[in-house]
């Protein structure tokens, strides 16, 4: 389903959007957060000029420089949540460690003209445990008295679900994108998942500039 | 053979995908309703903290009004009763008219300023005769102060509430006017009593600096008698309003109602 693909990938015009809209917004928490959205919105537009002008050129190194720039921005975002020195230095490790295994990951395992498998999956995994670490410390804390109202919680509970809903796709990468087995293409789930993010996106960001949220 | 194995990957991740946003899912679920649980009983508890408190101080109030009925009837019955007999035993002393005279006034004034302090301790004002006839006789009192003018005027008919809330009242009003003597700068204060069968109203208005408790939100120092004035109206399930007047002055509103 070509269409739904394009639709998938035009949903970033929404967020995107809305951090244009409230370009001069001062929310220290989800500057990373639109920071990426921009980003996104510059490699989907050249995606979507390749397939427009029909240049059948190998696009996968802007997954690779994606991977890379997303990863960072959401190691700075789930940061920003927490207070202690020693885990405010573990995410910076985190940091150091996946850049530099991107770098070695690009040299020995899959060039810039494959998937990158490997990064993706990590990246999967650390968003999954990050968001789990987001809720924990959120208990904690305790501060914020209604979650529905809290952009934060949205924002976090979408992250989780759109990287444990790739997580299988990036394990094989591109082999199966085009199978049909259950009647459905297994690429289709990522688009209606990159939909789903894209929605939660713009949701959260609406929510910060309706200033419902209690600031921690 | 090798197409049935990529079909059944397919399958596989299919699954797994969704088996991977299920779990999400319930995880969020699971989070979102352990922290509503965890507010709720977070809320719970401070309900019931405030409540202890407001227990805790009403017990306080009780022990002090107890205490204070102590020392009262001791300062009237003891050392009042004391000093009366050695009033009455100075004519048998054999000194001087003029010395005489002399220790008859100071007796005289010490009997008095027990009985005014017994009085303040325990209004038996309040006890026998009611409520208007107490504060009308507070007011007179506090007019021997020349600085402010206190007015008061009572309205309805002349019927008793239950003694707790006349004294309550009694003792909030006392502090009330206590307060705008100490610290509203006002030179006339206007105490108005309303009472009918289905409860009363007491209002006292004044012209000073204008206050609302919620001004009051700096304790640099103990203070008690805001708190004690809360206390006392919920006490009696009263409601106690502070409105500020325009040009200047404050009025404060405290209104009972019979079976709430
Ligand atoms: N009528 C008023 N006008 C202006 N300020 C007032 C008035 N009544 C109270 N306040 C302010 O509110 C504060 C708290 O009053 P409160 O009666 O609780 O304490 P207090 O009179 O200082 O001490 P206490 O009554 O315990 O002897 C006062 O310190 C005063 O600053
Ligand atoms: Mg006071």
């Amino acid at each position: 389903m070509i269409l739904l693909s394009i639709i998938s990938l035009f949903t970033i015009l929404l967020p995107s959007g809305m951090v244009f809209y409230q370009w001069k917004s001062t929310d220290i928490a989800t500057r990373p957060i639109r920071l990426l959205l921009i980003i996104t919105l510059i490699l989907d537009s050249i995606i979507y000029y390749y397939f427009i002008t029909g240049q059948n050129k190998n696009n996968m190194f802007l997954f690779h420089v994606f991977t890379f720039l997303e990863m960072i921005l959401l190691i700075l975002y789930f940061r920003s949540f927490f207070r202690q020195n020693w885990i405010r230095r573990m995410f910076f490790v985190l940091l150091l460690l996946f850049s530099v295994m991107v770098v070695l990951n690009i040299f020995y395992w899959e060039s810039l003209d494959d998937f990158p498998s490997i990064p993706r999956t990590i990246e999967c995994v650390v968003v999954m445990i990050l968001s789990i670490l987001f809720f924990i410390n959120l208990f904690q804390q305790s501060t914020v008295s209604s979650l529905m109202r809290y952009n934060h919680f949205w924002l976090v509970s979408g992250l989780l679900l759109f990287f444990a809903g790739t997580f299988f796709m990036n394990i094989v990468g591109s082999l199966v994108i085009n199978k049909n087995d259950l009647g459905f293409n297994v690429y289709d789930i990522h688009s209606f998942l990159n939909i789903f993010l894209n929605i939660i996106y713009t949701i959260a960001l609406w929510m910060s500039s309706r200033r419902l949220i209690s600031a921690q | 053979m090798d197409e049935q194995q990529t079909l059944d990957l397919g399958t596989v991740i299919i699954l797994g995908t969704m088996g991977m946003i299920i779990l999400a899912m319930g995880v969020v679920v699971f989070f979102f309703i352990y922290q509503r649980r965890m507010i709720a009983k977070q809320n719970e508890l401070t309900m019931l903290e405030l409540q202890h408190q407001k227990e805790l101080m009403g017990a306080v109030i009780q022990t002090k009004e107890l205490e204070q009925r102590r020392i009262a009837l001791e300062l009237h019955d003891d050392v009042g009763s004391t000093l009366t007999a050695i009033k009455f035993s100075v004519s048998s002393f054999t000194i001087g008219d003029k010395d005489k005279e002399l220790l008859n006034n100071n007796l005289a004034d010490a009997i008095q300023k027990v009985r005014r302090i017994s009085n303040d301790l325990l209004p038996s004002i309040l006890e026998e005769l009611g409520l208007i006839t107490a504060v009308k006789s507070l007011i007179k009192t506090l007019n021997d102060n020349k600085t402010v003018n206190y007015v008061f005027e009572s309205f309805g008919e002349q019927i008793r509430h239950p003694k707790d809330v006349e004294l309550a009242c009694y003792r909030v009003l006392q502090e009330l006017l206590n307060n705008i003597l100490k610290y509203a700068h006002a030179t006339e204060v206007r105490v108005e009593i309303v009472l009918s069968q289905s409860g009363l109203v007491v209002i006292v208005t004044d012209d000073g600096d204008g206050f609302v408790p919620e001004d009051h939100t700096n304790h640099e120092r103990p203070s008690l008698g805001l708190k004690n004035i809360e206390s006392r109206i919920q006490q009696i399930k009263g409601e106690i309003t502070y409105e500020k007047r325009l040009p200047k002055g404050t009025k404060v509103l405290i209104d009972w109602k019979r079976h709430e």
